[in-house]
């Protein structure tokens, strides 16, 4: 590990943390740590719960990187998919539920190995891309998103705030959705078979 | 497609955004099993939501945040069985030590966990197996003192959360990755006062996972500090017998 020109595929790196390697958990920070960190700051607005969100994070990952699928999602996916939502339990107070990480499995493998410039290259377009994406959407699909994801309320809590009905919310929801896959889909930044 | 599938469709957009309310996420998790065309959309859904980590502006975490993870790490690596066997654990109080008492335990336990809980200060931690429900009622604020123990070294990675129920003259300390200590050790807890004095207040060992709640059932009139040592085992020192390798400094 180091200084390698090839980085390790999620594969190779998951066989390091499954096989208790401290320096696969080094690496999986330094590729991740500060999109984790990032995310906890902007869910929690508090740069000290923020840390213990995402060492608790890392440590879930540590620990259950033995059944962690290659087949199903990325380990990014699965590492900010932890984040969101331990900061969403930790901000909303609630005793941390067993989650389902593991199994929200739709995302395809993400990309391949490739070398940490082309890595920080491709995580700038993704995010110059969602950021437009999300601009581009009707105000009310974006503030349904923003509440949901980053906020952490449910759809009747949604409902509730913004004063419309429940059916309403999740038509929101779901058209943001389909709206951002197709615009990032259509910039070849995300892959959808 | 009927009505009552497109509501299916816009309620599994939501599940996949995370965002399902708690009562139907077993109705929408059955039908994504039952309906292909649901899963297909679950799947053409869920990269757009992978990519909503992005949108926060990157913040530089703290340096000590890498040390602090990689510590954690290698605490819980000398484990005995380090991939755990289940998710919860049942906590089951040991015997007393020496100088904790658990009198009038059950409610002042049960009145710290739920404090924890309700505050979201130590969500999904260790403290599950307290099995506390939601609460009911929070005592003043002015009956509760909270605050951390910081660690250096190979205790870099420790998480350390304090709660102090006045009232009760109860103080929780729930520990997360703690390393195992050295063959022939133990951990202690001290209470260091005003002047300087330390004053012993219970030994533990942590879990193979690394965490404990200790407890520690006694008034803190007069502490300034607590802090953690290594100690001989079993029944550890009258006196510390190095520098703390955990402190926290009560407000
Ligand atoms: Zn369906």
């Amino acid at each position: 590990m180091g200084d390698t020109t090839t980085e390790l595929s999620d594969a190779e790196l998951v066989r390091g943390l499954g096989a208790g390697q401290v320096e696969a958990m080094r690496e999986l920070y330094r590729r991740y740590g500060t999109l984790a960190y990032s995310l906890a700051v902007r869910i929690l607005g508090d740069p000290g719960r923020a840390e213990d969100v995402v060492q608790d994070s890392f440590m879930r990952v540590w620990t259950y990187a033995g059944s962690f699928d290659a087949g199903r999602g990325s380990l990014r996916t699965w590492l900010l998919t932890t984040v969101r939502n331990r900061a969403i339990d930790y901000l909303r107070g609630r005793p941390g539920r067993e989650r389902r990480e593991l199994e929200l499995g739709f995302e395809l493998p993400a990309q391949g190995p490739g070398s940490d410039p082309w890595r920080d290259v491709s995580e700038s377009l993704e995010r110059e891309a969602l950021r437009k994406a999300l601009v581009s959407l009707p105000s009310d699909q974006r503030q349904v998103v923003e509440l949901a994801y980053f906020g952490g309320y449910t759809q009747r809590e949604i409902a509730g705030m913004v004063q419309v009905p429940l059916g309403t919310v999740k038509g929101r929801t779901r058209l943001a959705l389909e709206k951002l896959s197709s615009y990032l889909q259509g910039r070849g930044l995300i892959d959808v078979g | 497609m009927s009505v009552d599938h497109e509501e299916l469709e816009n309620s599994i957009a939501a599940y996949v955004l995370g965002s399902a309310d708690p009562e139907d996420e077993d109705r929408l998790r059955a039908h994504l099993e039952a309906c292909a065309s649901c899963r297909e959309l679950a799947a053409r859904l869920a990269p757009a939501v992978s990519s909503l980590p992005l949108e926060p502006e990157p913040v530089k975490p703290p340096r000590r945040l890498e040390d602090r993870v990689v510590a954690a790490a290698a605490a819980t690596r000398g484990a005995s069985d380090p991939k755990p066997r289940s998710i919860r654990r049942v906590w089951l109080p040991g015997p007393p030590r020496v100088r904790v008492r658990f009198s009038g335990l059950r409610a002042g336990l049960a009145a710290a966990a739920v404090l924890l809980f309700a505050a979201g200060a130590v969500a999904g931690s260790s403290l599950d197996r307290l099995g506390a429900q939601r609460p009911a009622a929070r005592p003043p604020a002015a009956e509760v003192q909270r605050y951390q123990l910081a660690g250096s070294g190979p205790m870099a990675g420790v998480q350390a959360n304090a709660v102090y129920l006045k009232r009760d003259s109860l103080t929780l300390v729930d520990f997360k990755y703690m390393p195992a200590p050295a063959p022939g050790q133990l951990y202690e807890l001290w209470l260091i006062t005003g002047d300087g004095r330390a004053v012993p207040a219970g030994v533990f060992s942590p879990e193979s996972d690394g965490s404990k709640v200790v407890l520690v059932d006694r008034n803190l009139e007069g502490v300034k500090t607590v802090a953690v040592t290594a100690e001989p085992a079993p029944n550890g020192s009258q006196a510390p017998s190095q520098a703390p390798q955990l402190v926290g400094r009560i407000a």
